[in-house]
């Protein structure tokens, strides 16, 4: 393996309060290049955390570094840095290229027009941004304000919940988008509630309940070392009760469950065993797998698990 | 459906017990399902209780009921001096005192300031937090929501113009030495302020009303009617003896605060004291009428076209 | 209910225009008792339909009924209706019981009744002590069970909810699609459903219905559109090169795909030699399922509307 790089953003220890309210407690981790989501229940502290990651906010304890600098007054770090947060209005009458334009000389970009085409580009936005914002749908308008966040070709882009209100197709697009961002090399920390974009767009993840940090890493290995917990298989066969009276006989397996539909449930705190045995018992009583899945190995299934406690 | 669960007892002599399990979930509603009026109805009531603060808690019970009892406080005390100056001076002396006619040229910025601090409650609210969107998918339409936000604050304002009347007059013919005789002296005074707190009490509601549909916050709707009423009155003053005349007639015609007070004056056949000193005062009675009428179905109008128009 | 077999919506060639702009164009579809999807683009005339429905809009031509009934010249066929819309809309000095009885009460109920329902409501939506609580306090996962209560509170025939999952975090959101599924299922209340995530409408809904360019694209069954294919897919936690060979031995041939392995051909053969391949590879099995297509890959290609309906199940042109 080659020698880690730098983390383009390291938190560490970080503790934030409002009085006797705890929003953040004593988080520690390491963003790299590529893509990262940040998960967690409403009110669990991601906002807070977000905002004390790209300095908006002041830490109560530990410290934020981007880039290998304190992020808290520092603009000069801004110039490497895209944010776009949850809820923002945009000024209405402004149209979408004056807004991308403004964005890019606030960050005292020189040849703004080719950063603005190009930014516009990149959110496919090129017929609309003489309109004002006004007339924009919900989801274009989250578009331009990317475009914004852009603009000034951060290489870190840190993005709260960027896909409010956008359609099925807008969706499709914005996931190229970010794929195609993060193959280039940047590095993106993804806010957002919908767990079955995030499973299929971040490389790792970092969950946040009660304002702790409750995993952190590549997804498959959060779900591998949660092997301990119950681990549900439904299985679907040519010989259910066979199947079903076989795997009670193992002693990995804690409950088995025949649906009136013939599926077989499993249930078990040892996912290896019943992984490695399935086949085999299948084999020895002659009985044909045609389907075998998980139940809990969403990551809809592990934040369950994770927040629950 | 209940199912019994019956756990019969041995046989012989021990009772049987029974136990069941009653069916709690979902039902469908079979009751009576009432009409549009059930609806106009609903919107009424809630119009009621929002201008008056019910379920609000007490700092929103304030402001309505304050002035309220300022209305009420101004009657009595009318009624309270003209007892005394009976005592005194005798019904002579009365006689002289502000009455029923005058109590409304007295009352009116009261009234206007209660209509621009209460009636946007009523409106405001509900589109500013969108909640007007789930009456529009009801089976009501516009017209009828805001007919009966009208109708409600109405009944309201109407309420706070005569509950201080009926205290003045009740004040005044149990001070008289002859209260029945007072009775059959001034009975017409009954109808007539009876009536002239429904002039005053539309013309409030329907501008107050239609100033608040057009805005969604409700200081801003409270802040431009009092400045409309109160502003204006020095202002069409100071011109209209400025430049006096017929053409000074029709400036102070545009004191808003006083439109209502001709029509006023002539229900009780005379201008009230306050009122004698406007130019206006002098123009045809029709006139008057008619530009009361303008200010008040014109708004209303606007008012209902507003409504109607509105969708989610 | 509708008599059998009855649409409980029905838009007939509905078009509906806005000055130079064509919301709507000629667009005929039918939905029945269950749950339906209606999905489409920002602007694909989604809203514009539902505003139809629901009688505030007039239809420039054409028709659209709803329950047998035009809700634009019959307001009261609305008591029969329930709208959870997507922006904010409760108040927020009021509690949720309140508000509920008052919009019992605004869609028909007499008072007493508008009352225990409201009471009700709330139970089968969750809220309890809360509801006695002013709604500016609520979190959005209670002020969603609300919007979705005063939708139900009347007893409506038919609901149409707008993005019921707004906002909400993932555990919201679950509770929410299980309570969409408990509109149907327990109250026996049809539901059109418009969202834009698409594992929302796989988990709820029956049929969909999808818009593009104020035109109909698609309608069927989600069943249908999700189809299996032909290809199995099978994930292993180790040993996937040996698994690889033990399948090539038997003349099973396998590509990776997504941190695990395609084989394609479902003939009944196959599955054993895929479980024989396993034990001998002492591959720990994971997964083993066809690969279904998913909703959004009706969006990931650019498509052309057709001007008639692509047909029961079948999808339109690739």
């Amino acid at each position: 393996m080659m020698a880690p790089a730098a983390p383009v953003i390291r938190v560490d220890g970080v503790s934030r309060w409002f009085g006797s309210v705890v929003a953040v407690s004593d988080v520690t981790f390491d963003v790299t290049p590529g893509i990262t989501g940040l998960l967690g229940p409403n009110g669990a502290g991601k906002t807070t955390l977000l905002r004390m990651m790209t300095g908006l906010a002041d830490v109560s304890s530990g410290s934020v570094k981007v880039f290998g600098q304190s992020v808290r007054d520092n603009p000069p770090l801004y110039q490497r840095m895209g944010v776009m947060s949850e809820h923002e209005s945009v000024y209405g009458f402004m149209k979408g290229r004056e807004f991308v334009r403004m964005m890019a000389k606030l960050h005292g970009m020189e040849r703004i027009d080719e950063a603005v085409d190009r930014a516009i580009d990149l959110v496919d936005l090129a017929d609309a941004q003489h309109r004002p914002m006004r007339t924009y749908s919900r989801g274009m308008r989250q578009r331009m304000r990317l475009a914004g966040t852009l603009v000034h070709d951060p290489e870190l882009l840190i993005l709260d919940e960027p896909l409010n209100g956008a359609d099925p197709r807008q969706r499709v697009h914005f996931k190229r988008l970010l794929q195609k961002l993060a193959a280039e090399g940047r590095t993106i920390v993804l806010s957002s509630h919908i767990l079955e974009e995030v499973e299929e767009l971040a490389d790792t993840v970092l969950l946040i309940v009660n304002g702790k940090l409750a995993a952190s890493g590549e997804f498959h290995a959060i779900r591998a070392a949660l092997n301990q917990r119950a681990y549900h298989v439904k299985v679907v066969c040519s010989d259910p009760r066979g199947l079903a009276s076989a795997a009670v006989g193992l002693s990995s397996v804690d409950a088995v469950h025949v649906d009136p539909d013939g599926g077989v449930l499993i249930l078990s705190r040892n996912v290896l065993d019943v992984q490695v045995e399935l086949p085999r018992l299948a084999q020895a009583g002659g009985i044909s797998l045609r389907r075998v899945e998980p139940l809990d190995d969403s990551l809809e299934s592990v934040f369950g698990y994770l927040v629950e406690g | 459906m209940t199912t019994q669960l019956t756990a019969a007892a041995e046989s012989g002599q021990p009772p049987v017990r029974t136990g069941t399990v009653f069916d709690i979930g979902y039902r469908s509603y079979t009751g009576e399902r009432e009409g549009l009026n059930r609806s106009r109805l609903a919107v009424y009531k809630d119009g009621i209780r929002i201008a008056l603060g019910f379920g609000r808690g007490g700092r929103a019970k304030i402001l309505p009921w304050f002035f309220i009892g300022v209305l009420a406080f101004i009657g009595l005390i009318m009624a309270i001096v003209a007892g005394a100056a009976n005592r005194i001076g005798g019904p002579e002396a009365a006689e002289q005192l502000p009455s029923h006619g005058d109590y409304y040229s007295i009352a009116a910025i009261i009234i206007f300031i209660f209509a621009a601090i209460v009636a946007p409650e009523l409106l405001c609210r509900d589109r500013r937090e969108g909640t007007i969107n789930l009456y529009l998918v009801r089976p009501l339409t516009g017209g009828d929501y805001i007919a009966a936000r009208w109708a409600a604050f109405l009944t309201i304002t109407v309420a706070a113009a005569w509950l201080p009347q009926i205290i003045l007059f009740l004040g005044l013919s149990m001070g008289d030495p002859d209260p029945i005789g007072y009775l059959r002296l001034h009975w017409l005074d009954i109808p007539r302020f009876l009536a002239a707190g429904i002039v005053m009490a539309a013309y409030a509601t329907t501008v107050a009303m239609l100033v608040a549909a057009f805005t969604l916050r409700r200081a801003y709707a409270s802040v431009f009617l009092v400045g409309l009423f109160v502003i204006t009155t020095p202002f069409t003053i100071g011109m209209a003896s400025e430049i006096g005349g017929a053409a000074g007639e029709w400036i102070s015609m545009f004191n808003l605060a006083d439109i209502p007070l001709y029509v006023v004056d002539l229900i009780f056949g005379k201008p009230s004291m306050l009122t004698k000193d406007i130019p206006a005062v002098h123009l045809p009675a029709t006139t008057l009428i008619l530009w009361y009428l303008a200010w008040t179905l014109i708004p209303g109008a606007v008012l209902w076209w507003r409504y109607r128009r509105l969708s989610p | 209910m509708m008599p059998n077999g009855e649409p409980l919506l029905s838009a007939s060639t509905l078009t509906k225009r806005y000055g130079a702009v064509t919301a709507l164009d000629g667009v005929s579809f039918d939905i029945h008792d269950g749950i339906t999807g209606i999905l489409g683009e920002n602007g694909a005339g989604k809203s514009t339909a539902i505003k139809i429905f629901l009688g505030l809009v007039k239809p420039t031509s054409g028709e659209a009924t709803v329950l047998g009934r035009n809700a634009h010249e019959n307001a009261g066929v609305r008591a029969r209706l329930g709208y959870m819309p997507e922006h904010d809309c409760l108040p927020s000095q009021v509690s949720a019981a309140e508000f509920l009885t008052h919009m019992a009460e605004v869609s028909g109920l007499p008072p007493t009744f508008a009352r225990t329902r409201a009471a009700d409501t709330l139970r089968h939506t969750g809220l309890f002590e809360e509801r006695y609580r002013a709604i500016g306090g609520y979190s959005t996962g209670m002020k969603q069970r609300v919007k979705l209560g005063q939708a139900l509170v009347h007893d409506p025939a038919f609901v149409f909810l707008d993005e019921p999952t707004a906002g909400l975090d993932p555990i919201g959101r679950e509770e929410m699609l299980d309570l969409v599924r408990k509109t149907h299922r327990e109250f026996g209340i049809s539901v059109l459903l418009s969202s834009h995530l698409m594992a929302d409408v796989e988990r709820t809904c029956d049929r969909i219905v999808v818009l593009q360019g104020g035109r109909l694209v698609e309608a069927g069954d989600v069943g249908s559109f999700r189809k299996e294919t032909e290809t199995i897919f099978i994930e292993v936690d180790t040993n996937l090169d040996p698994l690889v060979a033990a399948l090539g031995r038997r003349g099973i041939s396998a590509t990776p795909d997504a941190g695990g392995l395609l084989i394609e051909g479902r003939d009944e053969s196959i599955y054993d030699g895929v479980r024989d391949a396993l034990v001998e590879a002492e591959a720990p099995l994971r997964r083993l399922a066809p690969r279904r297509r998913a909703l959004t890959e009706l969006f990931e290609r650019d498509r052309e509307p057709d001007r008639e309906p692509a047909g029961n199940g079948a999808v339109g042109a690739a």
